[in-house]
């Protein structure tokens, strides 16, 4: 009789710890958004890749929203999607957990507003913190800190 | 207590739900694309692009993760989300990864419940729901044995 209720005592605290976890983690938002005012879609997409390979990243591609799905001609202008990569961060967060390929390769859409280009991105610490790998998590702030940093730089 | 334990349980169990939707079957890498290609096209989606993370790695010394992302999607999807909520752009084309497990190729898709949970708004929940259910069935498709 003791030892069950010295368990149910334990999974209570183990289910409190959890849902303290989630109470905590709501701070992330879901996106990353960087605005860039008064700029074309060229100019942000230039500088945007200048700010990738100045973070150490490598370029992979950018392509229209709908590329592929609609003939070239009618490919959508005002929506792009840039990705990137460190192959040697790739590695590693897909050694820690192979669900990293929720936020790998990295991935910036850029649209256009009324006032320039937004750039938008998953923030990888969001997902991080649903998939619940303690391991994983510093990879994932550590990358979220640089998309901001890309985008940011880009937007000047 | 009782109720309180029984509360916090299914309060921990709901959030146990979150998890990525997968499915899987024996094949090797290239039935496997060809598989979820059919399924997407069952549902109205194409295959947008293969992203071999296994060669790309490979090919940079680093070792084989058994890993390719296939992005799937369609172009009326595209124009309804940007008119819908912009912000979900950035979850377009919609991702599957491939993994090679010994002879079975399990397929998952990112988890879209938590974005349909913190949408701006109706609209985008249910839209983020729609890809949601699309997701499902195209996993139910694959996860069919093959012929």
């Amino acid at each position: 009789m003791r030892r069950a209720r010295t368990f149910i005592q334990a999974l209570l605290l183990a289910s409190l710890l959890g849902l303290t976890a989630s109470i905590v983690r709501a701070d992330e938002p879901a996106l990353l958004t960087v605005r860039a005012p008064n700029k074309g879609m060229d100019a942000a997409i230039h500088d945007l890749l200048q700010s990738i390979g100045a973070h150490n990243y490598s370029f992979v591609r950018q392509q229209s929203i709908d590329n592929r799905l609609v003939p070239q001609a009618w490919e959508a202008a005002d929506t792009r999607i840039v990705y990137f990569c460190n192959f040697a961060q790739m590695n590693r967060a897909l050694t820690l957990d192979a669900r990293a390929t929720e936020f790998l390769p990295c991935r910036v859409t850029l649209f256009q507003t009324r006032d320039g280009i937004e750039m938008v991105a998953i923030n990888p610490a969001w997902v991080s913190e649903r998939l619940n790998n303690p391991a994983l998590h510093p990879d994932c702030l550590k990358l979220k800190q640089d998309y901001l940093d890309i985008m940011n730089e880009a937007a000047l | 207590m009782k109720h309180l334990a029984a509360l916090i349980l299914l309060l921990g169990a709901v959030e146990a739900c979150a998890e990525p939707l997968t499915a899987s079957h024996r094949a090797t890498l290239r039935e496997a694309l060809d598989d979820i290609t059919t399924a997407a096209l069952n549902q109205d989606y194409q295959l947008v692009k293969v992203q071999p993370l296994d060669s790309a790695l490979v090919k940079r010394g680093f070792d084989d993760p058994g890993i390719r992302i296939v992005f799937i999607g369609n172009p009326e999807q595209m124009r309804h989300t940007g008119k819908v909520d912009a912000h979900l752009l950035a979850l377009l084309p919609l991702r599957l990864t491939l993994r090679h497990e010994g002879d079975v190729v399990r397929v998952s898709s990112d988890d879209l419940a938590p974005w349909a949970e913190q949408a701006a708004n109706a609209e985008s929940r249910q839209l983020v729901e729609a890809w949601q259910a699309d997701l499902r069935a195209i996993l139910d498709d694959y996860a069919q044995p093959r012929p």
